[in-house]
């Protein structure tokens, strides 16, 4: 039966089977960038993760974009004015932008596209909060009106917005991926997602997307701004982080990041260390102390004691290798409303020990036992070390899978305190200081709550000027570090290894931008 | 044989079943709610996540829930992604599992055709250096962990000699690395166990006949000796394929192949339900066939168990 002869076929079957694939790259520029997770939507009003924003910043164009600083940037806008009570914004259209299938980009578009995405079945994610404040927005929204009355189309490319109050975040609100639009010809009708190829106004068209494998786009030679220079970018779905790092030191990868375990190896590396490029991110990490669920908690001096009692800087240097940067405040460096006079905590374990006495718990005496939650174990060991040796107090640590985690912050009712990060989706100090700290807000998951605090968070969001808005929110970050409403550890960075060959790769401070400025200098 | 072939396929479609509703189960009652993960770290309004939920038929108690999935299963339908939003499930797992099949098969024969040859060269060699060797390489094979096997081939072959790619599935040199690492256990285990049977076998009468009536040695070894060595073996192949199977998880994942197995912990990862299940029916399904082979194929080794109706 098992003939000398038919292992042989089988062998060459199987070598054929296996075939000979290799993907021929003639001349073209290819950047490969590797992603963890393939993207959930290629639509932009559905980008809930990292990765399906970059995509969209390749394939899509809106109103406005953020460039390399994060200042809001008219993208598709050629001019626009705004009346002088600061409620109607006139947006011209530039004439020379076309969407991929080649129809001009017009005001109606977007009329039509909002107007999608506030129908609840789209699970759009801006659906609710930038529209409260869009005349007919709500009512849209909660199906008493079909139509966003305070959006209108001129003409072919005049856009008109009504707000309902003057707001001095609106433009930055259009300069976020969730709020550009697709044509209305290319979301598939019947279907309230959109799972067609697609159609965009940005700097690459879509080429493919083999889900588990990669995403294809190509330069659009009919992009507004010019063609971009790569030819094609290849987004590789890696999931390991350790496997894209050793697909780029071999050359298979032109761009990856660097997980802060192999950042000491790779800084020290003498190829390697040259090719780190660093770029501020607008994200927070912090230890929440939730007041609902640890009555010892609404005693500001044990706060205050938590805060003295732990080293930021060996949570940063020994355990992250400085992939973060220790945090002085609530709101990271480079956001309009950043305080570089705000001092911190400093490490102090006698001072933490006096506070924790005088709060009636010597050395720990009688304080209950802690749990402490956290998607990071070292991160929560550290910290779980740091409060039994200077504090004499006892954390359990749990790791709760992250849907889990996050399950249990917005309720409020599971984690007593815990490690998380707060990430921006604009730049703008409301993020932390307004949408971590407001009395009964659902994302105040330390459920802090301070009268003093919010009248100084109302007055920044009232405020017609930005100068009294930025004064305002500083008033309110300070009070909040005084009253230490939570424990701030540390600004993370993106980081990440470039070929030296690629160029022009830039990040701002919500992560890469589009590949546009790339180019390949062999 | 109609009947037995009968038999067997109730049996593995009543299998299926279990298995199906294990996961099922499984999957719904660890912590980690889809529809979170769906919505990013948002706290959604309540009226979208009801919404969604009622399109995925999520408000349903889970053995309705189940119900319905094998109902629509039955047809065809694994339902769709929750991740990847409005793809059906077969359209992600087809792919997959032409990619596993491709790598995996000839970590298959690879691990097979080694361990034949190592196993019967120890069983001819006995207690001299070459056993020895080859019984120690096989000590080390089964002893060494997939993780730490794919890390040390990649460093030597990859980044230091630079002679394979690190990860990817593209071309057949892609697939070097990982098929050793997942031949090396099923290979080491295997070859000790047809050292032992062919150990035991060439002691036996028939082969003393065989070797009186003036065969050649190698027509001696190879049809008398190996193939009622074999047949000991042959039971272990089938569990291996199985095992095999569900090594593709760990070595996907590291070599980066899109296969079955990285789907499945992607889709663990993302609480995505209906490709967990999909992922889950198909490991099965194939394991329950390759057990049904072997058992076929021991009536083709041996006459005498042929099954008779």
């Amino acid at each position: 039966m098992f003939k000398k002869s038919s292992f042989v076929l089988l062998f060459m079957a199987l070598i054929v089977l296996v075939g000979v694939q290799v993907s021929a790259q003639d001349g073209m520029t290819v950047i490969r960038f590797p992603i963890t997770s393939d993207p959930a939507s290629l639509e932009p009003g559905l980008v809930k993760e990292l990765f399906s924003g970059q995509l969209a910043l390749n394939l899509h164009a809106g109103l406005f974009t953020y460039d390399a600083e994060t200042n809001v940037v008219p993208y598709l806008v050629s001019d626009y004015s705004v009346s002088e009570d600061g409620l109607v914004y006139t947006f011209q259209l530039r004439d020379d932008a076309l969407w991929h299938n080649g129809r001009p980009v017009l005001a109606e578009d977007f009329k039509k596209g909002w107007e999608r995405y506030l129908d609840p079945n789209v699970g759009a994610q801006t659906a609710g909060e930038p529209w409260q404040n869009v005349v007919g927005g709500n009512e849209l929204y909660s199906g008493t009106a079909d139509e966003l009355t305070g959006v209108q189309a001129l003409d072919e490319h005049t856009l008109q917005v009504t707000l309902i109050q003057p707001s001095l975040n609106f433009l930055q609100s259009l300069a976020v991926p969730v709020m550009w639009v697709v044509p209305e010809e290319a979301v598939v009708p019947g279907q309230p997602e959109w799972v067609g190829d697609p159609v965009g106004a940005g700097p690459f068209r879509f080429v493919e997307w083999i889900p588990n494998v990669k995403v294809v786009l190509e330069a659009n030679p009919d992009f507004f701004l010019g063609k971009p220079a790569a030819d094609r970018i290849e987004f590789l779905v890696v999931p390991d982080a350790a496997t894209a790092l050793a697909q780029y030191e071999a050359g298979e990868l032109d761009i990856v990041g660097v997980p802060a375990s192999d950042l000491e190896r790779v800084t020290n590396d003498a190829t390697l260390g040259n090719q780190l490029q660093y770029f501020t991110r607008a994200q927070l990490q912090y230890a929440g102390m939730n007041q609902s669920m640890f009555e010892a908690f609404k005693d500001v001096r044990v706060r205050q004691a938590f805060n003295y009692a732990i080293d930021r800087n060996v949570i940063v240097e020994a355990i992250l290798n400085n992939s973060w940067t220790v945090a002085t405040g609530l709101v990271p460096p480079h956001i309009p409303e950043y305080n570089a006079d705000l001092q911190g905590y400093a490490y102090d374990p006698t001072k933490a020990q006096e506070l924790m006495s005088e709060a009636g718990y010597p050395n720990g005496e009688g304080f209950p036992a802690l749990e402490l939650a956290t998607l990071n174990s070292t991160i929560g060991e550290a910290v779980a070390a740091m409060l039994n040796a200077n504090l004499g107090i006892t954390v359990e640590i749990l790791q709760p899978e992250r849907g889990d985690m996050i399950d249990g912050l917005w309720a409020h009712d599971r984690w007593q305190f815990f490690l998380f990060g707060w990430t921006a989706d604009s730049p703008s100090a409301s993020v932390w200081t307004y949408e971590l700290l407001y009395c009964g807000l659902d994302s105040n998951f330390s459920t802090y709550c301070n009268p003093e605090v919010d009248a100084s968070v109302d007055q920044a969001r009232n405020a017609t000027a930005f100068d009294e808005s930025k004064q305002a929110w500083q008033d309110a970050e300070s009070l909040a570090m005084a009253d230490a409403a939570m424990i701030p550890l540390g600004y993370s960075r993106f980081i990440y290894l470039v070929n030296p060959a690629v160029q022009g790769f830039q990040a701002n401070l919500f992560g890469p931008m589009g590949f546009e400025t790339v180019s390949f200098n062999s | 044989m109609v009947r037995y072939f009968l038999q067997r396929s109730a049996f593995i479609i009543f299998s299926l079943f279990g298995v199906t509703f294990l996961a099922f189960m499984a999957s719904r009652l660890a912590p980690g709610d889809p529809l979170r993960l769906m919505a990013g770290d948002q706290n959604l309004p309540a009226e979208v996540i009801a919404n969604w939920e009622a399109r995925y038929g999520l408000d349903q108690p889970l053995l309705v829930q189940y119900a319905y999935y094998v109902g629509n299963a039955l047809q065809g339908d694994l339902g769709t992604s929750y991740h990847y939003i409005g793809t059906p499930v077969t359209q992600l797992l087809g792919p997959a599992i032409l990619v596993t099949l491709k790598w995996e098969s000839v970590a298959l024969v690879f691990a097979i055709a080694l361990a034949l040859l190592l196993g019967t060269i120890s069983a001819l060699r006995h207690n001299t250096w070459v056993d020895t060797s080859a019984m120690t390489v096989a000590l080390v094979g089964i002893s060494l962990p997939d993780f730490a096997l794919a890390t040390f081939l990649i460093v030597i072959f990859a980044l230091r000699l630079d002679w394979l790619p690190v990860a990817g599935y593209e071309t057949p040199a892609h697939y070097v690395l990982p098929a050793i690492t997942l031949a090396a256990r099923p290979c080491a285990l295997l070859s000790r166990l047809v050292r032992a049977s062919m150990l035991d076998v060439l002691s036996q009468d028939y082969m003393t006949t065989a070797r009186a009536k003036g065969l050649p040695e190698r027509v001696v070894i190879i049809r008398h000796g190996l193939r009622n060595a074999l047949f000991p073996v042959l039971t272990v192949i089938g569990i291996l394929i199985g095992r095999i199977l569900s090594g593709s998880f760990i070595v996907e994942t590291i070599f980066n192949i899109p296969g079955i197995g990285r789907l499945g912990v992607t889709a663990v990862l993302q609480r995505d339900y209906p490709i967990i299940l999909g992922a889950t029916l198909s490991l099965a399904f194939a394991f329950l066939i390759s057990t049904f082979f072997v058992d076929i194929l021991y009536g083709v080794l041996d006459p005498r168990i042929r099954i008779a109706d």
